[in-house]
């Protein structure tokens, strides 16, 4: 009695002393059958799990607050609905084909798992930015402003000179550059807009409506900013459009979101995927 | 009890500092653990905002990310391991590759070798590295199989027409400046010429006096070339328009040189045997793995166990076929 009490110890002191790892509860059940060979869900699932399997987790992690979040009524469907008649526009015939190569089975797939959770993170990410709005500020310090970037510094030279004597930015601006991607509209930029290091540190020390009074050069260009508005509250709209789809930002949403719903990971294979993988941000602490 | 304590305390104390060890062992072992939980009866592997995900709903969400792909890397093993011709120089030759992945891991890796190789080999469905010789099994029975259908009439016509296979040989007369070759390039130019205009054997010249230092250990071979060779212009011209076997070209200048070409062969037992062969037709018929895959799986007898992913696993199949089809 007394060595099997012992022994009952040790099994189970053992047995303790390896991580979970969860199991399926159908693992022999047949996939598929060729011939004399049977494939498993268990073969099949460790064949799955042995790649990166961490984008799969953690967007199946955001869905379940999304959907507690976020519910999936008419507004949200007509936002996804408009990102998908802009999609469309953007690809037009290779619509079809780029869905495909994504992995997505039809165009109804593609809205139901793309477009309407994409939507419903923009409205997480618009009551994340109400609610954070000056730690928002002070980090992505948003302007609106009209930008010209030219090749030429002469021709730089004259539209800024043209500007300083009462010309209209956006007017002159696309009448003198090809620039596609800063032609004097009216936008809105922040850190993380994909611009050059100095005319970010101009707009972050924008406090008002302000022309650079010389222009600014990098990476062999040349520029003019015309901030329009640094005051948040007054184009705060346009923020929370242009700060939603910051990736930066957005992350850190989530890892606040994954917080506060109590993160918890109950399979080692899972957690190694995740710090081994490509999200290993939401890693929780063991 | 209380009587048999007192005349035991000792054996007692022991017993509780025992016992006292083992849980405090216990506790030190798992203290860092990732601890399981069960929900209804099934394993969770995670859980948020309240919510318990279970293994088997992740396996559903992986399913339908990677679920056609994963069981295709199954189905084709289990395909070949059937139909596959696994003949003695294939067991041979897997288990020398075998060998020198493993050497290979060994060298890069050192004493951690076994944790790298056993990554590599979950990644492609091996759970052993004893049994890694099976993978190498598998992708030469494959070869074996792709080969021999490709050198099938209809296949191979299609090559022929399309791409002009052949094999070749040449001489290089490596210079600086073709346009403006210094005397001693000039010299051994108008030697060659002059020994193959005297119908010296070409082979022989080609190891003598080639300055290709890749073909000349093969006598100027270049073995099968065909019209997706990536050669200069010129020079895959000038191959391509060759018609008669032991046929010449013209002196072809190049930003090399000059070279002279021979055609070796048009025979289709020489172009099957070339290592380049396989590739090549790869590329012609970019779903032909696949297909016929699919078709020697239906020779065998095929039946799914979910309807769902029969569905998936038959479109995925029709498409490939469409493809095919399409080319």
């Amino acid at each position: 009695m007394k060595k099997i009490l012992i022994l009952l110890t040790l099994v189970l002191t053992l047995a303790a002393c390896s991580d979970a790892v969860a199991k399926l509860s159908n693992p022999s059940e047949k996939v598929l059958q060729i011939g004399d060979t049977t494939i498993t869900k268990d073969q099949v699932f460790q064949f799955m799990i042995s790649g990166d399997t961490s984008t799969v987790i953690i967007n199946m992690a955001k869905n379940v607050i999304r959907n507690a979040k976020v519910e999936v009524t008419d507004e949200v469907r007509e936002m996804a609905q408009k990102d998908l008649v802009l999609m469309k526009d953007i690809l037009k015939d290779d619509f079809l084909l780029g869905l495909k190569s994504l992995g997505y089975t039809s165009e109804e797939d593609y809205v139901e798992r793309a477009l309407v959770p994409l939507a419903q993170q923009n409205v997480m990410m618009k009551t994340y930015i109400e609610a954070n709005l000056d730690f928002v500020v002070a980090t992505y310090y948003p302007r609106r402003a009209r930008i010209i970037e030219f090749a030429v510094e002469e021709d730089a030279k004259e539209v800024l000179a043209a500007i300083k004597a009462g010309g209209n930015t956006e007017e002159l601006g696309k009448a003198n550059t090809t620039s596609l991607d800063f032609f004097g509209q009216l936008a809105t930029y922040h850190r993380d807009s994909n611009l050059p290091a100095t005319v970010k540190t101009f707009l972050k020390d924008a406090n008002g409506p302000m022309l650079t009074q010389e222009l600014i050069s990098a990476n062999s260009k040349f520029y003019i900013v015309e901030v329009i508005e640094a005051v948040p509250s007054r184009f705060q709209e346009e923020m929370i459009t242009s700060l939603s789809a910051v990736s930066t930002l957005i992350d850190t949403m989530w890892l606040k979101e994954f917080t506060d719903a109590g993160f918890t990971i109950y399979d080692i294979n899972v957690y190694n995927a995740i710090k081994n993988g490509s999200q290993s941000k939401f890693l929780p602490s063991r | 009890m209380i009587n048999f304590i007192k005349k035991n305390w000792f054996i007692v104390l022991i017993g509780i500092l025992f016992a006292g060890a083992t849980v405090f062992f216990a506790l030190e072992q798992t203290k860092d653990l990732l601890p399981g939980k069960t929900v209804n009866g099934k394993d969770i592997v995670f859980e948020i905002n309240g919510q318990a995900i279970t293994v088997d709903e992740y396996y559903l969400e992986l399913e339908r990310t990677f679920g056609i792909q994963a069981v295709y890397q199954l189905f084709e093993r289990a395909v070949l391991a059937q139909v596959g011709n696994r003949t003695d120089d294939i067991i041979t030759d897997a288990r020398l590759q075998a060998e020198s992945t493993i050497k290979s891991f060994k060298d890069y890796y050192g004493a951690d070798y076994e944790t790298y190789l056993l990554e590599a080999l979950k990644a492609v469905g091996i759970d052993r590295i004893s049994d890694m010789h099976l993978f190498f099994e598998s992708a030469l029975m494959l070869e074996d199989l792709m080969t021999t259908y490709f050198t099938e009439e209809a296949q191979f016509n299609q090559y022929l027409e399309q791409r002009k296979p052949r094999i070749v040989s040449h001489i290089l007369v490596r210079m600086t400046n073709p346009n403006q070759p210094t005397e001693a390039e000039q010299t051994k130019l108008d030697t060659v010429k002059a020994k193959i205009e005297a119908g010296e054997d070409f082979a022989q010249l080609a190891k003598q006096y080639s300055d290709d230092t890749g073909s000349v250990a093969t006598n100027g071979s270049l073995g099968l070339v065909d019209s997706t060779t990536q050669f200069v212009p010129e020079f895959l011209a000038a191959s391509l328009a060759l018609t008669e076997e032991g046929q010449l070209s013209a002196w072809v200048k190049t930003t090399y040189g000059y070279h002279i070409i021979r055609l070796d062969s048009l025979a289709k037992e020489d172009i099957v045997k070339d290592q380049k062969f396989l590739s090549s037709m790869v590329s012609l018929f970019p779903n032909a793995q696949q297909t016929l895959i699919w078709e020697k799986a239906q020779s065998l007898g095929l039946t799914f166990g979910n309807a769902e992913f029969e569905k998936r696993f038959l479109d995925y199949f029709a498409e490939l076929n469409k493809e095919e089809g399409d080319e």
